[in-house]
């Protein structure tokens, strides 16, 4: 179970860094009232990157404890901090993401 | 254990939020619909990212194992993941795509393109602008040039008008010479005569001697300055060539920036047209909300003539039905005085029928009977006026 989990968490955090890219190179054809809003996406992509990076640490913990021995000690806290900060604050950047960009449709119109 | 609480908290919070956001994007998706979100091109890569409230759900408030729940989450954020970077890299391609046309646009001149205008406006003028200095300052630079080309020639003009006095003072000296010598040679008889004439003829010779050295070294300079004169012109001769190759070069620009300027032009007077039109359009639409105005208040002013005339109607028509209710209450009144009438009548009748047969019985006597004579079986006879009101007032 945990290693479907690894890959799970791996290929997520792939896709995430893949979209984060993609979004990069869309940016450039948006109109630059939509600016703020895409770079306040692509925050929230790389918090969401580093909870997905979090996450896949605590799994290779458990499944190879002795190869990453060295992480015991920040792992507790890793996990705090992602869970307290980084995921709200991802969920506020989506928000506030899809503020701006309604405020951007309104200033287009 | 607070932390454990904390974390709970954070996610419920973090669920709320997204939400929120997911309600928000989807109200915008409603109210504009696919063609007013246009104008966002990954206006999709927000719908799926609003998506990412899923998986949260199904973390949070799964009612399944805690492992299955999770496997469950981190399926749905592949899925959601997977989907966003294929929206993604569809639409950059296309965005490329675009983009690339669009280039391609900008290098054919027969076409007209909106990026073209843009391109010529944000790249071309401020290259024009620089050309425009650069032709400054070259022009500058000419005319420095040709400043300094006249002062050269002014220069020489003056060294030739010295070389030519040079010349005319060593012809002058020489013919001197020659007549000095001439002299020698007719006064050599009267050498002796004039030996003391002689010594001032030597220094006058050694004068000349000087004046003819200074004339060599003003020959000399004159020879270092042609020198001068030609290495500048050496020197000068690439410089011009250089400012020929430049003007020419300057020159096919501007031809360039020329053609450019018509087609800005051009593109302009075709937007000022279009302008035209539009506003031309404008005054007619908003003739056409004026006419629209005034049917819409005639139509409200007939609208309330009509109103008006069926409120008057309805009150006419009370008012006929009030009278018809009166009309027939008096229908009944009349029918009723008809019946009385029919009854006093009939009454009236079977009264004279009695009273006929009374006549009869009563033969003569009662013919005899006169007014204020009394009977003893009918009683007092009255006046048919009197026996009336007797009667009204019984009733």
């Amino acid at each position: 179970m945990s290693s479907i989990l690894l890959w799970l968490n791996v290929v997520g955090c792939l896709l995430v860094v893949l979209c984060m890219g993609l979004l990069v190179k869309n940016r450039q054809y948006e109109k630059s009232v939509f600016e703020t809003s895409v770079n306040v996406l692509l925050f929230g992509l790389l918090l969401l990157a580093l909870v997905k990076l979090v996450d896949i640490f605590v799994i290779l913990n458990e499944l190879y404890s002795e190869s990453f021995s060295w992480l015991n000690g920040y792992l507790g806290s890793f996990v705090a901090v992602s869970n307290v900060a980084l995921l709200p604050l991802f969920a506020v950047c989506v928000l506030v993401a899809v503020l701006s960009a309604r405020e951007g449709f309104e200033n287009l119109e | 254990m607070a932390m454990e609480v904390l974390i709970s908290v954070q996610k419920y919070i973090s669920v709320i939020f997204l939400f929120i956001a997911a309600f928000i994007w989807l109200l915008l998706r409603k109210e504009r619909g696919d063609e007013g979100l246009a104008d966002l091109r990954i206006n999709r890569a927000y719908t799926v990212i609003v998506l990412m409230v899923l998986p949260f759900i199904v973390g949070n408030f799964s009612l399944v194992s805690e492992e299955l729940a999770e496997i469950g989450m981190n399926f749905l954020f592949v899925l959601i993941f997977l989907s966003m970077a294929v929206v993604l890299l569809k639409l950059n391609k296309r965005s490329s795509k675009e983009r690339e046309n669009d280039l391609r646009d900008l290098m054919k001149e027969s076409a007209k393109h909106p990026i073209r205008y843009e391109f010529a406006k944000k790249i071309v003028v401020p290259e024009i602008n620089k050309l425009r200095k650069a032709e400054d300052k070259l022009d500058d630079k000419k005319k420095k040039i040709k400043l300094k080309e006249k002062k050269i020639d002014t220069k020489q003009k003056s060294l030739d008008k010295t070389v030519k006095k040079l010349e005319q003072l060593k012809k002058f000296i020489s013919d001197n010479l020659k007549r000095s010598n001439n002299a020698k040679k007719e006064e050599s008889v009267r050498d002796r005569a004039y030996d003391k004439k002689e010594s001032v003829l030597i220094v006058r010779e050694k004068k000349l001697d000087e004046a003819e050295k200074d004339v060599k070294y003003a020959r000399n300079e004159l020879k270092n300055l042609k020198e001068e004169l030609t290495r500048r012109e050496r020197l000068m001769n690439p410089r011009l060539k250089r400012l020929e190759d430049r003007e020419e070069d300057v020159e096919a620009r501007m031809s360039r920036v020329r053609v450019k300027e018509s087609d800005i032009r051009e593109a302009l007077d075709n937007i000022q047209i279009l302008k035209k039109k539009i506003a031309k359009e404008e005054r007619e639409l908003k003739k056409s909300v004026r006419d629209f105005d005034d049917e819409k208040e005639d139509t409200f002013d007939l609208k309330k003539k009509v109103d008006r005339v069926t409120s008057r109607n309805n009150k006419f028509k009370s008012k006929l039905n009030e009278r018809e209710g009166k009309l027939e209450l008096l229908e009944d009144n009349l029918n009723e005085r008809e019946k009385k009438l029919n009854s006093f009548e009939r009454s009236l009748s079977k009264k004279s029928r009695n009273l006929s047969a009374l006549e009869v019985k009563f033969g003569k006597s009662v013919v005899d009977l006169k007014k204020g004579d009394m009977d003893p079986e009918i009683g007092k006879v009255t006046g048919e006026k009197k026996f009336r009101v007797k009667k009204r007032s019984k009733k």
